[in-house]
């Protein structure tokens, strides 16, 4: 198993009556196996992308533990944990520095993990997801919504993660563009048996990519079917 | 009726990028287009350039008539009267549209301060009933609440409620499901509904809001029109082949698609040809030159297969 979960919960302050707390997520039981996808289906505000953040280790849980390949994993994660457990964000031009050229962003991981790095490697890497040497020397503001979130997936690949969390990674993006990112999210999976943590709110997306899917409803996971 | 003829946007006069080429458009009273594109298209700047909303430094050509009427060449007094008054913009996105220090209630009614002369008071009191009607829920106490307490569909309610509150009657929405999920979204397609008379000129890249919001959908790639058509026609049978492309990349189809090519080229190419070529599964050597808009019944499309009237659609 590659993620497992046993009664993860993370409570949140309430803000309206002071001293009282609810619960973002209560008693989450989820498994991922090697080469799945497993879609977590809610709607906004249902606790989804809180159980993401806390899977990618983002969020502290507030109790409860996360097994990576069964040895429990505390936040903030360390290690193989930290490399092979990547996320993927909704919103792609908050996921770069706005005052740095894409070249530097994307760098980094080469750096943080010590990978040979040139700039022909990573020109060679994103062309991959379609993009170019020019894309590079722009700021994040000057590239489309499209653009930003193929070159996220680029840095983040680089890494060779075994686990992604998707947190809505297409719901701002055109027809196509979604089309084309699930598509190279499917090639990368069948090269390396990545597995996938898709949050979603569309239907058919979830039903389209996903071979699980669970029922994110006001903080409880339940498998779908039960 | 508003009319846009041959309308072109650059956003600088020494840059070759055009954001919007040579758009014409017709929206008759009741009508509701949606203009359909990628990222990039242009079409956001389209809306913007019907009320003059673009930036001091863009360079437009073209021209746009509200019933007979040049907007463009209007005064600075008779456009502001006619913002609001007349035709209102619904921006994207709602919650950064609004002002994070003042009520929703008072922001919604303060059009009516601004073209009714409504007082404080009463703008607000007609707030609620605007609330109200797109079933906002305890609209009391919403009208008397920061917008950072709302939801991202309540929001996007409450910026229509406030684009109709001066009884405008063209409205300009900007991207209106993004980021929403199904049931907001439903509840946005509810609103649109509810306006019966209004004319709407919409821009998504939701083919399927599009297509339950919708009476006629105006496709954008690269800052060109490529199509034009009622709604039930681009769904069911597309003649642009980007246009079939989009609608074989809907979840609901599939996701097919075809990696050649990712983005569309830089608009400032003189004579790059047909724009969309380097993607599309039907080009021919033809394709090198940039095909005109042809007339196929009452629609119209911009690709070379149509030179031959009596061409069937994809």
């Amino acid at each position: 198993m590659r993620i497992r979960t046993e009664k993860l919960c993370k409570t949140y302050k309430s803000r309206t009556e002071q001293g009282k707390s609810f619960y973002a997520c209560r008693d989450v039981e989820i498994t991922l196996a090697e080469g799945e996808t497993v879609g977590l289906f809610g709607d906004s505000g249902s606790g989804k992308s809180t159980l993401g953040q806390m899977l990618s280790g983002l969020l502290k849980p507030t109790s409860g533990k996360i097994f990576f390949e069964e040895q429990e994993i505390r936040y903030p994660f360390r290690g193989e944990a930290r490399k092979n457990i990547q996320i993927l964000f909704q919103h792609p031009e908050i996921s770069f520095n706005p005052s740095l050229p894409l070249i530097a962003s994307l760098k980094e991981p080469y750096k943080l993990y010590r990978l040979p790095y040139s700039t022909d490697i990573l020109i060679e890497n994103i062309e991959k997801f379609g993009l170019h040497e020019e894309h590079l020397y722009r700021k994040p503001a000057e590239l489309s919504g499209g653009e930003l979130q193929r070159a996220a997936l680029s840095r983040l690949l680089v890494m060779k993660p075994k686990v992604i969390i998707l947190d809505e990674p297409t719901s701002m993006l055109d027809v196509i563009t979604q089309a084309q990112m699930i598509q190279m999210l499917r090639e990368y999976q069948q090269e390396n048996r990545a597995s996938y943590i898709f949050i979603t709110h569309n239907r058919c997306l979830c039903d389209g990519v996903c071979d699980r899917i669970y029922i994110v409803e006001n903080g409880i996971v339940e498998p779908e079917g039960t | 009726m508003l009319e846009m003829k041959n309308v072109s946007v650059k956003f600088s006069a020494d840059s070759d990028v055009q954001a919007v080429e040579d758009v014409s458009l017709v929206l008759p009273a009741g009508g509701r287009i949606a203009l359909v594109g990628e990222t990039g298209s242009g079409k956001s700047v389209l809306l913007l350039a019907v009320l003059r909303l673009l930036p001091e430094a863009a360079q437009t050509k073209g021209d746009v008539l509200l019933d007979g009427v040049s907007i463009w060449k209007m005064k600075r007094r008779e456009l502001n009267r006619l913002r609001g008054g007349v035709i209102s913009y619904v921006p994207q996105g709602g919650g950064g549209s609004m002002n994070p220090l003042m009520k929703v209630g008072f922001q919604v009614g303060e059009p009516l301060m601004e073209h009714k002369g409504f007082r404080k008071k009463d703008a607000v009191a007609k707030s609620v009933d605007l609330l109200r009607y797109f079933h906002l829920g305890s609209e009391e106490t919403l009208a008397q609440a920061y917008p950072h307490t709302f939801s991202g569909g309540m929001r996007q309610r409450a910026m229509i409620a406030m684009g109709i509150a001066a009884g405008a009657r063209i409205l300009l929405a900007d991207e209106p499901s993004k980021g929403l999920d199904e049931k907001r979204v439903a509840l946005v397609v509810d609103a649109f509904n509810r306006l019966e008379e209004k004319s709407i000129l919409c821009v998504t890249h939701d083919l399927m809001f599009a297509s339950k919001i919708s009476d006629h959908i105006c496709v954008l790639y690269a800052a060109q029109q490529v199509e034009f058509g009622t709604t039930e026609q681009i769904l069911v049978s597309p003649l642009h082949p980007y246009t079939l492309d989009m609608i074989d990349a809907i979840p609901e189809n599939g996701m097919k698609v075809d990696q050649a090519g990712f983005a569309p080229p830089h608009t400032g190419y003189k004579n790059y040809g047909c724009r969309y070529r380097h993607r599309c599964r039907y080009c021919t050597t033809q394709c090198e030159k940039m095909p005109p808009i042809f007339d196929v019944g009452d629609r119209k499309v911009r690709c070379w297969l149509y030179a031959d009237p009596n061409r069937k659609a994809l």
